[in-house]
């Protein structure tokens, strides 16, 4: 739906540089079929989808779409960082808030990093088409899908049902008697026609018209103005009417109709419509001269007849209708029959090689732009890679490495866990409420589960971005740690996954490993508090608060930490 | 909704036209006309489709010797040709559904643009018939 809503857009773009040549052509041209054939041009450009496929490298427009991917991604997680920042207190429970409010905050993000988290779409398309939407993006592409088509629809069948309804009752109108089809016949070989539509007389006040939208075309006359005109006259409206099948216009009014369905916003179609119309009309005015040389005169004012004889049938009805513009065009349509020097066609060659050069620019230049939407996922990698300045060998190095990190995490994190137990464990048992641990401990245990089964700590959108992630999301299962208060994630740094996810890991591991240090200081005051109550069987479980530290110290031997400074004064810790 | 003539069905106008062409029927002739192997659903389509036309002014009901018939109230121009000539309206260039090709536009041109247009001829008409005259 998208790639639709692309290609409509660009056509609807396109169209309008052409609509001006168009415009420009029929304004200061002399030939109406030139400018036609331009205005037809401007049609197929709306209607065409790009046909050709030109790989053209274009990073101009790339740049922003692949730009707002890590703006919307980056945007949340500094404010989740900075909700938290404000919320922790020493011992309480800052692991499980950032995650809630991270993730009310920006459920699109989760579910977009759930599905890219799917192994089977790896497929970057689906990566980028979720990261490239947040929610209010999605609503607002549906929304105006939703109208585009809700308006085609409408467009659609109201111009079905007219046509159904018209070619309805021309079934019920009078065909025309023998002699005025002899004079269409004899009129239309001399246009060159091998045969002649059908004629209809209708009495009601019409315009003389091609119908040829819905079964064979036909003419339609109106009977009452018949009767007022002349031989020579009628000669000349029929051969106008003539002129338009001879052209093909009933061919165009489809165009046009499927351009309304599917364009029916764009102001250049409108125009588009009008000019054809005038040019189309300029254009039989001069086959009829060509026809009838003699009759100018005559036809001329049997097109002014029509307009009184169409005016009379409303006298009821406002003429503000009547657009200025409207009688300008038939004062340019008489001056230019009465001078009688139009040409009433392009030359053959002319003709089929503007429509030929044209339809070709016309659909290629549409995947000029179509192209980049289409490369888009393609160039994503690249991105990124000049952002890291990584090659992919480098990336799985790291990968590893930040695997490693991501177990050694967790497996303090475990050991947090059961070093906060123990320490409710002991307030129990110490029954006292003076303790302030007390209080938040008991939510944040119920919370626990849903830190685990949600992967969506604010660090890591970052990480979905690397193209190898696929693996990595798969362990979102697991419990990941709790997000740290961060104070040292600085909400400008991350943009670049590459550069950010380890020391983001790192960060999370050292406010670990320092909440871990005032969970053991906060034990061993309690113990000696207890102690000094004369409770016994404590001391049994020793050495807890330097144990989480170890495991996490053999992980990543070769990288230099920031927080490896915080590490001697663990075991320093009084016991 | 207002009902007009405007709004008569196709299945209407088949009764219409049975009417302008022979004159009053009654409702057994024109189900018998319309549906010649029809029962009693046809009569009763016949009958509904006759009190609908007759809601929107296109019938009038005539009693002669207890019999009820049916004649139409609107002449066949005004109904068909009308219409026509309202959809041909809205099937010109001007509306979102242009579909014909026309002479000129339906739109309403004052009587002073008109004559102008004819002056218009006539300017441009001396200079040609002098050319014409001298060749």
């Amino acid at each position: 739906m998208d790639t639709l809503l692309e290609i409509g857009f660009r056509n609807a773009v396109l169209a309008a540089p052409l609509a001006l040549v168009a415009l420009l052509a029929g304004r200061f041209g002399r030939r109406p079929a030139l400018t036609h054939a331009l205005w037809l041009l401007v049609l197929f450009q709306l209607l065409l989808p790009p046909l050709w496929r030109v790989t053209l490298y274009r990073p101009a427009w790339t740049q922003p779409a692949v730009m707002r991917v890590v703006e919307s991604t980056e945007e949340i997680p500094p404010l989740a960082a900075n909700t938290t920042e404000t919320d922790i207190q020493p011992e309480s429970a800052l692991p499980s808030e950032p995650i809630d409010v991270a993730s009310t905050i920006n459920p699109a993000l989760e579910e977009s990093e759930a599905i890219a988290s799917e192994p089977g779409a790896a497929n970057e398309v689906a990566t980028i088409a979720a990261a490239d939407a947040p929610a209010w993006a999605v609503s607002w592409r549906h929304a105006l899908a939703g109208v585009w088509l809700a308006g085609s629809i409408l467009t659609f069948a109201l111009a079905a049902v007219r046509a159904l309804r018209f070619q309805c009752l021309l079934r019920r109108a009078t065909p025309a008697p023998a002699s005025l089809q002899a004079q269409i016949d004899s009129l239309g070989s001399q246009l060159g026609l091998a045969s002649a539509p059908q004629a209809v007389l209708v009495s009601g006040r019409v315009s003389p018209l091609l119908w040829g939208v819905i079964g064979t075309p036909r003419l339609v006359l109106p009977a009452r103005l018949w009767e007022r005109l002349d031989r020579s006259r009628r000669a000349a409206l029929l051969v106008h009417e003539l002129a338009h099948y001879r052209r093909g216009d009933h061919w165009v009014r489809i165009l046009e109709v499927l351009a309304c369905v599917l364009f029916w916003w764009h102001p250049v179609l409108w125009l588009a419509r009008r000019q054809l119309r005038e040019a189309e009309e300029q254009c039989c005015d001069a086959w009829v001269i060509w026809a009838l040389p003699d009759s100018r005169r005559d036809y001329a004012s049997a097109i002014v007849d029509t307009l009184d004889f169409l005016a009379e049938s409303r006298p009821v009805l406002p003429a503000f209708a009547s657009g200025v513009g409207e009688v300008l065009h038939l004062r340019r349509r008489v001056t230019m029959i009465m001078r009688g020097n139009t040409p009433r066609r392009l030359p053959r060659l002319a003709l089929w090689g503007l429509l030929g050069i044209g339809l070709a620019l016309v659909t290629l230049g549409a995947s000029f732009a179509d192209e980049p939407k289409k490369d888009e996922p393609r160039r994503e990698p690249p991105k990124e890679r000049r952002d890291g300045d990584r090659k992919p060998e480098g990336d799985r190095r790291e990968d590893a490495e930040r695997a490693k990190v991501r177990e050694e995490l967790e497996r303090a994190r475990a050991q947090f866990e059961e070093a906060r137990r123990r320490l409710e464990e002991l307030e129990r048992r110490l029954g006292g409420g003076d303790r302030r641990p007390d209080g938040p401990p008991r939510p944040r245990e119920g919370d626990r589960p849903r830190d685990g089964d949600r992967p969506n700590v604010p660090g890591r959108p970052r990480d979905g971005e690397r193209p190898g992630g696929p693996p990595r999301f798969r362990d979102g299962e697991r419990p990941t740690p709790p997000v740290p208060p961060a104070p040292p994630t600085p909400p400008g740094a991350p943009g670049f996954p590459g550069r950010d996810g380890m020391p983001n890991f790192e960060q999370r591991i050292s406010a670990m490993e320092r909440q871990i240090q005032d969970m053991a200081r906060a034990l061993d005051e309690m113990r000696r508090m207890m102690q000094g109550g004369g409770r016994p069987g404590l001391p049994g479980r020793p050495g807890e608060p330097g144990r989480p530290g170890e495991p996490g110290r053999p992980g990543e031997p070769g990288r230099p930490r920031p927080e490896r400074p915080d590490r001697p004064d663990r075991p320093d810790n009084p016991r | 909704m207002a009902r007009t003539p405007q709004d008569v069905t196709e299945a209407e106008l088949n009764i219409l036209e049975l009417l302008w062409r022979d004159g009053p029927h009654s409702i057994r002739q024109i189900a018998d006309e319309l549906y010649p192997r029809g029962g009693a659903a046809e009569y009763a389509t016949v009958q509904t489709l006759l009190k609908r036309l007759e809601a929107k002014n296109c019938v009038v009901r005539k009693r002669a010797a207890g019999v009820q018939s049916f004649a139409a109230a609107i002449a066949r121009e005004d109904l068909i040709d009308q219409r026509l000539q309202r959809i041909a309206e809205q099937l010109c260039g001007g509306s979102l559904t242009p579909l014909l090709t026309h002479l000129v536009r339906a739109e309403r041109l004052s009587a002073a643009d008109r004559h102008s247009l004819r002056t218009l001829i006539d300017e441009l008409d001396q200079p040609g018939q002098r050319k014409n005259r001298r060749s």
